[in-house]
């Protein structure tokens, strides 16, 4: 996980999590916003990233409170989650960077067409 | 869990459950898909979100999420499952044997040419299935000796690729342009069960298997495979001569103690296999090994007149009731394996548990 470039349901979790510790459903809103409504995560689909990046220490939990009789766990970015966060949005730079050069190349040419 | 959806009420009519506990149940019942030690540790946070993301008077979880926990769930389950050193170990060992049993039952059908005379071998086993013969006992011995060198990436591929290959063989018996279905049905089953274990065993790793325990299994291999060339030898050197219009087989005798006594050879070699490896990969093993050989013996003595291999008889058609045996007789005997590794686990935890109380104490 560590070499591999995120998928974008974890990048927008840790995205999310830069904000502040957050509990699931607060994320699920969080990533809904962040992707412009794009990314709805289903709740298998959340607990299965942030299993994966606690597995890989990028996230932690924060603290547990009961909510309704039903316990909330609210999660938070740990320094190595910070790290990859950065080390990842940097390479999307990067390419986001290369492909608009490439674009502005293309465009004087459509526009002579 | 399992609460009525409409209430009796006093006055005889009946209460419709609340929408909130009525979803709140559904959703429980679909996160019983996940495994139980998972559940315990973030049913209630993930319950928390679904319901959060339900809208006002919903009675049911949109088919999407649906569909996406059961799915989570089942994945989580399979993962649990090769995350534990025994079950990866196990999934190392059934993909050596399969390769290693597909290898033996492939070289059956090439086994008996080199004790036969031309004419025969032309009736037992046509050319084409010979040439086939060749290549799927060499792929699935190449197989077998790369998941014993702990060489698990090429095992899984050559798995995989080997099941192609079966399947092929399949559609041809189907078609009718190969040999007897029934012998492709099955190699075809052991090949995905080894190609799944393969899969499986990826993250494992060192050996799988003791040498003596390969040497074991090899042996076994070898007599599973050169025992058609036995039974052809006697076919064909067996002096028959006619007296008094009856016919005599003097070697027939033993024809039938030599038989036995090479299946019981492979069986202890087997054993001896079995025996070699630690007690939770064997019990394990066992539990995919003793249905197959459930199965072996069914075909072998249950389907009366039935030979397997490429032998004459093999082409004999099965009857739907045989191919439903054949079908419910491994099913049934994993199913009911898997329940008595569970509830002896179960109780080798408990006592476990019982002793170091008391050691405590």
């Amino acid at each position: 996980m560590s070499e591999q470039p995120l998928r974008e349901p974890a990048f927008l979790v840790l995205t999310a999590l830069a904000g502040g510790p957050m509990h699931g459903y607060a994320l699920v809103e969080d990533v809904l916003r962040l992707s412009d409504g794009q990314v709805r995560l289903h709740t298998g689909t959340l607990y299965g990233v942030l299993d994966r990046l606690r597995e890989a220490g990028l996230i932690d939990v924060d603290r547990e409170e009961i909510v309704d009789s039903r316990l909330r766990r609210y999660y938070v970015l740990t320094n190595a989650g910070i790290a990859r966060l950065a080390a990842e949005t940097e390479r999307m730079r990067r390419n986001a960077n290369a492909a608009a050069s490439r674009l502005r190349l293309l465009r004087p040419a459509e526009g002579a067409i | 869990m399992r609460r009525r959806r409409d209430t009796p009420r006093t006055d005889g009519g009946t209460r419709r459950e609340p929408a909130a506990e009525a979803l709140e149940r559904r959703y429980r019942w679909l996160l019983a898909w996940y495994p139980h030690v998972y559940r315990a540790a973030n049913a209630d946070d993930m319950l928390g979100v679904a319901l959060a993301r339900s809208t006002s008077g919903q009675r049911w979880p949109e088919p999407g999420e649906a569909v996406n926990l059961i799915v989570s769930g089942i994945g989580e389950r399979l993962g649990g499952m090769l995350r534990q050193p025994d079950q990866r170990d196990t999934a190392s060992v059934v993909a050596i044997a399969g390769p290693v049993l597909l290898a033996a039952t492939a070289g059956r059908t090439i086994a008996g040419r080199f004790m036969s005379t031309p004419a025969i071998i032309a009736f037992v086993t046509p050319h084409r299935i010979v040439v086939t013969g060749i290549a799927f006992t060499a792929w699935w011995a190449l197989v077998a000796l790369a998941g014993m060198l702990g060489w698990r990436r090429a095992a899984a591929a050559g798995a995989c690729l080997g099941l192609a290959g079966q399947v092929v063989m399949l559609v041809l018996a189907v078609a009718g342009y190969s040999g007897p279905l029934m012998v492709s049905y099955w190699q075809t089953v052991v090949a995905l069960v080894a190609a799944v274990s393969a899969l499986g065993s990826l993250r494992g790793q060192g050996r799988p298997l003791s040498w003596w325990a390969i040497t074991a299994l090899a042996a076994a291999a070898a007599i599973l495979a050169g025992w058609p060339a036995v039974e052809v030898a006697f076919v064909t050197y067996t002096p028959i001569t006619a007296n008094s219009g009856t016919i005599s087989d003097p070697l027939g005798a033993i024809a039938g103690w030599l038989n036995d006594g090479l299946f019981a050879a492979t069986l202890i070699l087997m054993l001896a296999a079995i025996v070699a490896l630690r007690p939770a990969v064997r019990r394990r093993a066992v539990v995919v090994l003793l249905p197959a050989f459930v199965t072996t013996a069914l075909v072998c003595w249950g389907f009366r007149g039935f030979l397997p291999g490429g032998l004459p008889l093999g082409l004999l058609m099965l009857s739907p009731l045989q191919w439903q045996d054949l079908v419910l007789v491994p099913v049934i005997g994993v199913v009911a394996c898997i329940i008595g590794l569970r509830l002896y686990e179960r109780r080798l935890r408990r006592r476990a548990a019982t002793s170091a109380g008391t050691s405590r104490r």
